[in-house]
């Protein structure tokens, strides 16, 4: 098992290794450079180029890609170009604010996408499999922006039952069920497409485990369903179910960009939308980098959890 | 001939046939917006405002600024299927190419194509989109090339997989035997072969791209105004729905919808007449 783990890790490494070789070209793309371009017409040429060697923008783009994957390592981010705070301070809250409304997604999408995938899959082919199946389908390609807009005029403008944007209530205490009842409808709006994808992928995979030939085995024998449905489906369940869940945790994080923006949920997407539009590179590189290795750690974590509950799953790495 | 039988079969697939009606109409409105609209899309009729669907003569009704709904919606298909169709297809090719030049021989370089690929995996591509947006300016530069590097990892890796299968099948090994040089067995043999799945995989993959697309312009990353544009108008609807207009966010949703099933049900009919063994 240590040596799965040891090979997952070391997949990942160069990944994230090449990921922000990436983020780093992105803000070498931007044309001119951040400081030239705020300070042209204020300050003398000579001046501008004192603050340049400050910020070591004078050396070569690749003595700049070490000193800033160095300080991204010892977590020294940088200052925000728009609004002169260390990147940290900015992303830390806001980070943490985007982690609240994706664990709430994540729970809000598997635990009723198992159910119904499980629920289809037993019922194959029936009438009723069907009609779930459309919906799922139809579901799929339903703009998750658009849900989260309609989501917002029914359950908020019409019904009132939650508020219409942002975290907290503005004169609130901040508390925990003040939290939770602005959290359902953006967690829900995120989560609603990714429980579909979830659903029809279990039903699928209860198809195919239900088909096996000892399942029909232990049908012939006369074990009830009950017994097949708990103590083998379940298990063979486990790592499939893991597996889709860290795609989907994967669609979730860049499903939360769209939300937050439309529920102005103080998180990385939002931070990230204001860092672009104020050319801010410092925020767009570390907060790009973040939501990358999260995506990375969630697949390098599902990976390893396969391997631990399928052993078939790592087979391919180990020969 | 043979795509004349193709095509019957096709067309008796319901659910296909459902997908290509939907998908030529899309593109025959598109193409004849100047004629069909029934109003210029960017004319407003300011005593109607809001107007629901049903008004006289507005059959979608109008938006926030008095537009026609039904000729914003008409003259909007074109971007959109500009926009999604044509990188997909550049990058279908792309990966055609990519695939089968790592999946042919396993070399270093092959090993370089599928690593990137990893990399295009591990990034979510709505923060592609930011950063682009960022540099180049939101438009269709920015939307494109997040399109294109969007696809092209997930269609690489169905030609190397499918590449890498054929090349270990007993025919290649008999080509190799009677002298077939490494272009022949390439082009002519394996092409062929992993050509159809790509095909299939593409066309439903358009399906989620077009989805996508819509919500980058939801974003404000994509096409900009004034040119009509579904995404955007979800966006530009959203904050009239909670204002209590929701048919002007809801028509193109409705319209993204239909072209994205359509795209996802023409596919699954390829794949059930051309690859039924998946």
């Amino acid at each position: 098992m240590i040596r799965v783990i040891l090979l997952r890790l070391a997949q990942t490494i160069p990944l994230l290794f090449l990921v922000s070789l990436l983020v780093f070209l992105i803000a070498k793309l931007m044309p001119g450079d951040p400081i030239s371009n705020a300070l042209a017409g204020q300050l003398s040429a000579d001046a501008i180029e004192q603050i340049r060697q400050v910020y070591g923008l004078d050396k070569s783009a690749v003595t700049q890609y070490f000193i800033w994957l160095k300080n991204l390592l010892s977590g020294d981010w940088g200052i925000s170009l728009t609004m002169r705070t260390p990147v940290a301070q900015v992303l830390g809250e806001s980070f943490t604010n985007t982690v609240i409304l994706t664990v709430a997604a994540v729970v809000l999408c598997l635990v009723p996408g198992v159910i119904i995938g499980i629920f289809c899959g037993l019922s194959h082919g029936t009438r009723r499999d069907r009609l779930v199946m459309l919906v799922v389908q139809i579901g799929n390609n339903i703009p998750v922006f658009w849900l989260a807009v309609f989501f917002i005029w029914f359950f908020s403008v019409k019904l009132g039952w939650f508020p219409v944007s942002g975290m907290y209530d503005m004169r609130g205490d901040r508390s925990l069920g003040d939290l939770l009842h602005h959290l359902f409808l953006p967690a829900f709006s995120t989560a609603l497409i990714s429980m579909l994808i979830l659903a029809r992928q279990v039903r699928n995979s209860v198809i195919t485990i239900m088909d096996t030939d000892y399942i029909r085995t232990y049908r012939a024998l006369g074990y009830s369903n009950r017994v097949l449905l708990f103590r083998h489906l379940g298990r063979n369940l486990l790592a499939p179910i893991v597996g889709i869940t860290g795609l989907q945790i994967g669609y979730l994080l860049s499903g939360v960009i769209f939300i937050e923006k439309i529920f102005a949920w103080p998180g990385v997407g939002t931070q990230l939308f204001n860092a672009a539009a104020g050319q801010d590179y410092p925020t767009i590189q570390t907060g790009v980098m973040l939501i990358a290795v999260c995506f990375l750690v969630v697949n390098l974590v599902s990976d390893i959890l396969q391997d631990w509950l399928d052993p078939r799953h790592s087979g391919v790495l180990l020969s | 001939m043979r795509l004349l039988t193709f095509l019957c079969r096709l067309v008796r697939h319901k659910l296909a046939l459902a997908g290509l009606l939907i998908l030529l109409t899309a593109v025959g409105l598109s193409l004849l917006a100047p004629i069909i609209a029934p109003y210029d899309p960017l004319q407003s009729f300011d005593g109607l405002r809001l107007a629901p669907p049903g008004t006289p003569g507005h059959l979608l009704g109008l938006d926030n600024q008095g537009r026609d709904m039904l000729s914003r919606i008409i003259w909007g298909g074109r971007s959109i299927l500009i926009a999604s169709i044509l990188p997909v297809i550049f990058a279908a090719l792309l990966s055609l190419a990519l695939g089968l030049l790592a999946g042919f021989r396993a070399s270093a370089f092959s090993e370089l194509i599928m690593r990137t690929m990893d990399i295009l995996f591990a990034f979510p591509m709505v923060l592609l989109a930011i950063g682009l947006s960022a540099v180049l300016g939101s438009g269709y530069s920015t939307v494109i090339i997040t399109l294109i590097c969007s696809v092209v990892p997930y269609l690489t890796r169905v030609v190397y997989r499918d590449t890498r299968s054929e090349i270990a099948k007993d025919y290649v090994e008999a080509l190799r035997a009677q002298g077939a040089s490494n272009g022949d067995i390439l082009f002519r043999e394996i092409l062929p072969n992993v050509a159809t799945p790509l095909l299939v995989y593409t066309t439903s993959l358009l399906g989620g791209m077009v989805v996508f697309l819509a919500g980058l312009s939801f974003l404000g990353l994509g096409i900009q105004p004034p040119e009509a544009d579904w995404g955007r108008m979800v966006g530009e609807g959203a904050q009239m729905m909670i204002l209590g207009a929701p048919h002007i966010a809801t028509a193109p949703a409705v319209a993204i919808v239909l072209l994205s099933l359509s795209f996802n049900w023409l596919g699954d009919g390829l794949r059930d007449l051309l690859d039924p063994n998946r």
